[in-house]
């Protein structure tokens, strides 16, 4: 009776967890135990830094584009993959410096455009690709875009280094063959509107000083020359933890936060935020999905360090890969069937994998989705879908606006891209220089159902949307 | 017969009417784009297929106040796989 009495007590303790916070003889025992570890899952750094799109360029004015919405992405991105993998382990040391004329013509020519949305510094792509040591990383620094070019016996891959704009061409040594197959068979021509700013001339200033445009774009920027409205999906955004009386998915929200869902102080705020407070981090849940956490101290962040089981992160990629399963996990414990699609969007050339921040966005249907929420006298702005600070294999502090995505059948008509570039013209009194002008998806954090607009991406990152009214 | 797209694209003050014209086969300037007026960006751009052969084209920028400016063009599509972005 008493040994039974005893062994019902433990269990009914580990169970519930009926422990305080913080440091506790049961809670590292519980901790070390063999059940509760997390599971392993893949890698996730190949889909968070893919590029946004491909552009296949053939002769004879065809020309297609592919996100990872078509089927062929995929298909291409392996052969570039290949081709990319040589060069990053063959790569000659000192690589043929070339005219910047002679980079961009290669939109003229049968040619593999890759373009990344954000600046990738070359050793993650190594490191994406699996290279160890390479001479290309002493050579080029960073790259947003790289062109495969096929030759009779030979794969010419241009670049243009981001750091001080040098571009260069390295000569592959295979044979072009199955590069040049892959742009015949997807050359099909989708996109046979869509002319490059390069093309168009609207890559730098007129010759006519009389005209002093208020935007000039990147040569690489794809245009649609149409002239016709653009039809685009809306989507239904709909808010995980938007059920307050569901008390078990909280309580299981804030187990993977590392709290004891039986001790952990709680309150409500002005904001209607549910606010869960320790000695070492506060949990904020907002009605709209907007998730904030912060830990009072580095050490007492969320530990990566379990993930997989193994010991400190050794490079950048293990460390975003660390904390993208964790956010990954956070999904599941709202519930989600299918992971949302994200994309790492902010400037990682000088992270240090120890400590890091970024950020990453959603994308749906190979659409970005450009957060813009606004917040409150008592809630901070956001401009992405998540903000992430990393130290020493721990997440310190995070903001998240929590989001289930769904296509709907409705659809709207946006206005041509030109009445959109004069739109963005009108309003402006300065000049400026853009990285993209595309559909982006636009979630303001209050709609229920979330539209596209035009968005021109300035050179400095920021994002403005133009809207119809 | 329309073999290949290609793209009139260009700058222009604000308010400046585009057109673009095609010669017929009997040399006479048809209209085939534009006629719009150029909104703040100063850009315009104005779809074109291109016939097999020759295509005289002329592009005229006309402003309010009776200034206008032409352009001609000579594009030569000799075959299916080349083109000719005009500028």
């Amino acid at each position: 009776m008493v040994l039974c009495s005893v062994v019902m007590t433990f269990r009914l303790w580990f169970a519930e967890k009926l422990w305080p916070e913080g440091y506790n003889f049961f809670s590292v025992w519980n901790s070390l135990s063999p059940f509760e570890k997390q599971e392993f899952s893949a890698p996730r750094h190949e889909e968070l830094f893919m590029p946004d799109r491909v552009v296949v360029n053939c002769v004879g004015s065809r020309r297609s584009i592919y996100t990872e919405s078509n089927q062929e992405f995929t298909t291409v991105y392996e052969i570039a993959k290949k081709n990319l993998t040589r060069w990053l382990k063959e790569g000659q040391a000192e690589p043929e410096k070339i005219a910047e004329k002679l980079y961009y013509d290669t939109l003229k020519t049968r040619s593999l455009l890759l373009q990344y949305p954000v600046e990738m510094p070359v050793r993650v792509l190594g490191q994406l690709m699996e290279i160890g040591e390479s001479a290309v990383y002493h050579t080029v620094s960073s790259v947003t875009e790289l062109v495969l070019v096929p030759k009779e016996s030979d794969v010419e891959l241009l670049l243009m280094d981001k750091k001080d704009g040098t571009v260069y061409r390295y000569l592959l040594g295979t044979d072009g063959g199955e590069l040049l197959e892959a742009i015949n068979r997807y050359g099909t021509g989708n996109s046979n509107m869509m002319l490059s700013a390069y093309e168009l001339g609207f890559y730098r200033q007129p010759e006519d000083l009389e005209l002093v445009p208020k935007l000039i774009l990147n040569p690489f920027v794809m245009l649609d020359t149409s002239n016709q409205s653009q039809k685009t999906e809306v989507l239904e955004a709909k808010v995980p933890f938007g059920n307050p009386d569901d008390m078990e998915q909280v309580e299981e929200l804030l187990r993977l936060f590392g709290y004891n869902p039986n001790t952990i102080q709680r309150y409500t705020e002005a904001s209607d935020a549910r606010v869960f407070v320790s000695d070492r981090s506060t949990l904020r849940l907002y009605p709209d999905g907007l998730l904030e956490y912060n830990a009072t101290e580095a050490r007492y962040g969320i530990s990566l360090r379990d993930m997989e089981g193994a010991g400190d992160a050794q490079t950048f990629l293990e460390s975003v890969d660390r904390t993208a399963d964790w956010i990954f996990k956070l999904f599941q414990t709202t519930g989600l069937e299918e992971m949302p699609k994200m994309r790492v969007t902010s400037d990682i050339s000088e992270q240090h994998y120890e400590n890091f921040s970024f950020t990453m966005d959603y994308q749906v249907n190979g659409r970005p989705v450009a957060v813009n929420y606004e917040g409150s006298e008592l809630v901070n702005p956001l401009h992405h879908g998540a903000m992430l600070e990393i130290q020493d294999d721990r997440i310190t502090s995070m903001r998240i606006l929590l989001r289930d995505y769904r296509i709907t059948e409705e659809q709207i008509t946006n206005m041509p891209l030109v009445s959109a570039l004069d739109a963005f013209s009108v309003a402006t009194e300065e000049s400026y220089e853009a990285e993209d002008v595309s559909l982006y998806f636009i979630d303001n954090g209050r709609e229920e159902w979330v539209q596209a607009c035009w968005s021109v991406v300035l050179s400095d990152g920021e994002a403005v949307a133009i809207s119809e009214e | 017969m329309a073999e290949a797209y290609c793209a009139v694209s260009g700058w222009a003050v604000q308010g400046a009417v585009v057109s673009l014209y095609r010669a017929n086969y009997a040399g006479v300037f048809e209209w085939i784009a534009g006629g719009t007026a150029v909104g703040g960006s100063g850009m315009f751009f104005m779809p074109v297929w291109l016939n097999t052969g020759r295509n005289s084209m002329l592009v005229r920028a006309e402003t309010s106040d009776g200034r206008y400016s032409q352009i001609r063009c000579d594009v030569n599509l000799i075959g299916q796989g080349i083109s000719f972005p005009a500028r």
